[in-house]
């Protein structure tokens, strides 16, 4: 069989087993696929697809406990599987590389980022590249890090992660390779950081001429960057196609609930609402640290002021370090504000000490981010959700029926009650967190990045049992969030953050769609594929019409 | 920045050897026996005004406050008193048996180090391997041994059995002439006590040396070196060892006090002219003054070694510097 000149790699059937007892018995099944020079193929799909076990499988970096076989996996003239180890190993870093969706963990916190570089070209003896400081600076510069010669010499810590994500890259690059392989390389990084590292990734394919593999879970990231798109389930390969193909005419069921998932840039009409403010913040202030002390003081919340009333939802939007998070704790309580005045249903509760506020906080409750670590693993779901109540002196009996009523409410089997939480998925868990929040039956409702760690299609509708909840008890919700499509679906009002500060507020009509800041608008404008995001737009706009 | 570092600690050393000189001044005073009465005692007897006398000659007739002023005064001045069972000055008896102390401890600190470095090394790399239980079997066996029991093994089977190394002391009775030979004679010495002492600590190292390598290795940055190309054998070497061995730093600097205590049993069963012995000894005579000075010494010790490891982290772990400053 001769191969296509421009073919980088190409895979037939490969299958990868999963242990014994696993829920299916294949991670990925049957898998076809080819790259070639100068594409970029997107590997989508959601958590347990397999898209990450097909690039370790040609990585040959898949765990020992798992076996595959394959048909046949080429990269370039030579199938992977007849190689023996140290060729394997020699073709990693010369013809293959890899960057990972962690960049902060991804780079050795003892070596110098110059040596991290330079270690490709030593470990591969017999490259084009003599001068391996010069190679070093040129890699440096052509990724866009500042003062490469700084940078050559410095330690990990002191980069930041878009900055180390542009190391990993300048490392994959270092020998030229044919194929890069990218596993979810910008899901870590703020919006904006997403935005330039994508540009690099299409730099790479058009000056370098690499054949890139993009793993993504991220419909935006397909439609700004793929040139053919491969949609993954469960180890099987559903749909492939060019981007244009795929995204606006998904032959596959599954590919459409995808992309119907991703939320529109379509905010809800803004509701006027006459009910005195639920919570009412006045110029608060959060310093971290003492300024002019040893360490670095940080303005975490500066000068923030905000109303929210009944049945209204409240996003706060910014990047990391924003301050975001720092108002969800200080609305709560988990933090003391070091001025200003924060109103809670109509009292003055900037200074009530914590006992002082525990009544109030049968008021006011937190569905927190991460629905692994939020919930206590040695408590049962029911124990989880009674404890506020039951703490605040409801019955024993009285809290166990409010339990029951909850679970089903937030689209849990009664069952659920006596499990422990390892035993659900992150999208169930999340909901327990929502019953136990609702519980205490509270007036306002604090999501900070509740939907963050949650895919796609379980995303969607996570954000539409909150709103429904919303609905039914008249709750006011902060919604905490860096992802701009989820604030403009869930919010009516809208404050954007950059360093502490709010640099716009208003109806997330205007603020989204009309930014008048420029950061505001740095932020839009790095959303990835808007242009895909126009014409869904108008398609939807014309099917309205017919 | 470095040696700021260095003042503020050795400032506070300072701090700690008061506290230090306190709490043994107190705690030596108020434990039961009078040194007057056993030295009367073992003087073959005498009357109330000679145990009287003595006390005044000792300085204890007078005050704790007193007794303790006069003490730290000498302290300041490099004084550590006079033992009068010995009839020599305190000072010069510790001198004389520190290089014995520092040659058993810092072997045995070696001996500890390297062992466990390498079987740790070992088993975390091959883990779950034959290779790994055996090695995880001899260090469970070695840290679950009485330290005195090993010393009194070791004697029995290669010095008395085998006779491949000399039982007790620091130098045979004929101490050869020529320099190397007394080298080779003191290092022979040297062999079952620094061993006996450095494998049960070698048997902690191993354990964490093998967490520390497994948790490493499955680092993201390990990932990343495999898919540049880089070799398992320098993986091992230039990225999972040297970020696995931190962790040894922290404790290693703890348990270098412990091996100067260790060494008190360790120079007993060998008979080692350390201070270890000298402290054994004084304790047994309530020889104040002795005790007090090698208490002094060894928490000396131990400050300076905290100090010395202290920078060593911060030369190996780039990370150090810039969290205490931010």
């Amino acid at each position: 069989m001769t191969q296509n000149a421009t073919e980088v790699l190409n895979i037939g059937k490969l299958s990868v087993r999963l242990p014994d007892g696993a829920d299916r018995p294949f991670a990925v099944h049957d898998m076809d696929l080819k790259i070639e020079k100068g594409e970029i193929l997107c590997v989508v799909g959601e958590s347990g697809s397999g898209k990450s076990m097909t690039a370790n499988a040609v990585m040959g970096l898949l765990p020992k406990s798992l076996r595959f076989g394959a048909d046949h996996i080429r990269l370039n003239d030579r199938d992977l599987l007849r190689q023996p180890r140290s060729t394997l190993r020699d073709l990693r870093g010369r013809e293959v590389a890899m960057i990972f969706q962690e960049p902060l963990s991804a780079l050795n916190p003892l070596m110098r980022i110059g040596d991290q570089i330079a270690e490709v070209m030593k470990v591969h003896p017999g490259s084009d590249f003599n001068d391996v400081r010069a190679r070093v600076i040129q890699l440096l510069e052509f990724v866009g890090l500042p003062e490469p010669e700084t940078i050559r010499h410095s330690y990990p810590f002191r980069l930041s992660g878009g900055q180390r994500q542009r190391v990993m890259i300048a490392i994959a690059l270092a020998l030229e390779p044919d194929l890069l392989i990218a596993d979810e390389p910008t899901t870590a990084l703020d919006v904006t950081t997403q935005a330039q590292i994508l540009d690099l990734m299409k730099r790479i394919r058009d000056e370098k001429g690499m054949g890139i593999m993009m793993i993504t879970h991220d419909i935006g990231v397909v439609a700004e960057l793929a040139d053919r798109v491969i949609v993954m389930r469960q180890g099987e390969m559903l749909e492939e196609g060019t981007v244009a193909e795929v995204l606006e005419a998904p032959k596959h069921a599954y590919t459409r609930q995808l992309i119907d998932a991703v939320p529109m840039m379509l905010p809800k009409d803004a509701r006027q609402i006459g009910t005195p403010p639920l919570i009412s913040v006045r110029n608060l202030n959060k310093i971290y640290g003492k300024p002019g002390g040893k360490t670095r003081a940080v303005h975490a919340v500066n000068d923030v002021s905000f109303d929210l009333r009944a049945g209204e939802t409240l996003s706060v939007v910014g990047e990391s370090g924003s301050g975001k998070s720092t108002i969800a704790k200080l609305l709560v309580k988990l933090e003391e504000p070091d001025s200003g005045q924060y109103e809670l249903d109509g009292e003055d509760v900037t200074h009530l000490s914590v006992r002082a506020f525990r009544p109030k906080r049968r008021v006011i409750q937190m569905i927190f981010q991460d629905p692994f670590s939020s919930l206590n693993p040695q408590h049962t779901v029911a124990r989880s959700i009674t404890a506020g109540p039951l703490a605040a002196g409801v019955p024993q009996d009285r809290a166990m029926e409010d339990a029951r009523r909850l679970i089903s409410r937030v689209g849990l089997d009664e069952s659920a009650l006596n499990r422990f939480p390892h035993e659900f998925s992150g999208g169930q868990r999340q909901r327990i967190g929502i019953a136990r929040a609702l519980a205490m039956s509270p007036r306002v409702l604090v999501a900070d990045e509740s939907v963050s760690a949650l895919d796609v299609s379980v995303q969607a509708k996570v954000l539409d049992l909150l709103a429904d909840l919303q609905r039914e008890y008249d709750l006011g919700m902060i919604f905490i969030t860096h992802d701009l499509r989820v604030a403009c679906q869930i919010s009516d009002n809208l404050v954007v953050m950059l360093r502490g500060r709010i640099v716009e507020r208003g109806t997330a009509h205007d603020v989204l769609l009309q930014p008048k800041d420029p950061y505001t608008r740095a932020l839009v404008a790095a959303l990835p594929g808007q242009a895909w995001e126009k014409r869904r737009e108008a398609a939807m706009a014309a099917g309205h019409r017919a | 920045m470095t040696y700021k570092i260095f003042l503020t600690r050795l400032g506070n050393g300072l701090l700690v050897l008061l506290g230090v000189a306190i709490m043994n001044f107190t705690l030596v005073h108020m434990a039961p026996g009078d040194p007057a009465m056993i030295f009367a005692g073992e003087a073959g007897g005498g009357d109330e005004t000679y145990v009287e006398q003595l006390r005044q000659d000792m300085g204890l007739d007078k005050p704790l406050v007193t007794q303790f002023a006069i003490y730290a005064g000498d302290l300041l001045r490099g004084d550590l008193g006079y033992s009068f069972r010995n009839q020599r000055d305190v000072a010069s008896m510790i001198v004389e048996r520190i290089p014995a102390t520092l040659l058993l401890t810092m072997t045995a600190f070696g001996i500890a180090l390297i062992i466990g470095i390498v079987f740790g090394m070992l088993g975390g790399w091959f883990r779950n391997t034959l290779l790994d239980r055996g090695l995880m079997i001899v260090t469970l066996v070695l840290y679950a041994t009485p330290l005195f029991w090993l010393a009194m093994m070791f004697v029995l089977l290669f010095s008395v059995r085998l006779g491949w190394f000399p039982p007790f002391g620091m130098q045979s009775v004929l101490v050869p002439d020529a320099p190397l030979d007394r080298l080779l004679d003191i290092g022979r010495h040297l062999v079952l006590p620094a061993f006996s002492l450095g494998l049960f600590y070698a048997a902690t190292y191993a354990r964490l040396v093998r967490a520390s390598v497994i948790n490493v290795s499955n680092a993201d940055f390990v990932k990343t070196a495999r898919a540049k190309g880089v070799p398992g054998g320098r993986i091992l070497r230039v990225h999972v060892l040297r970020n696995a061995i931190l962790p040894v730093f922290s404790l290693a600097s703890v348990h270098i006090g412990q091996l100067v205590g260790g060494a008190v049993l360790t120079e007993t069963v060998f008979a080692w002219p350390g201070i270890g012995r000298l402290m054994f000894d004084a304790i047994l005579q309530r020889d104040y003054p002795v005790i007090l000075g090698v208490f002094l010494t060894t928490g000396l010790l131990v400050i300076l070694v905290n100090i010395v490891t202290d920078l060593l982290y911060r030369i190996v772990d780039p990370r150090i510097e810039h969290t205490a400053g931010n």
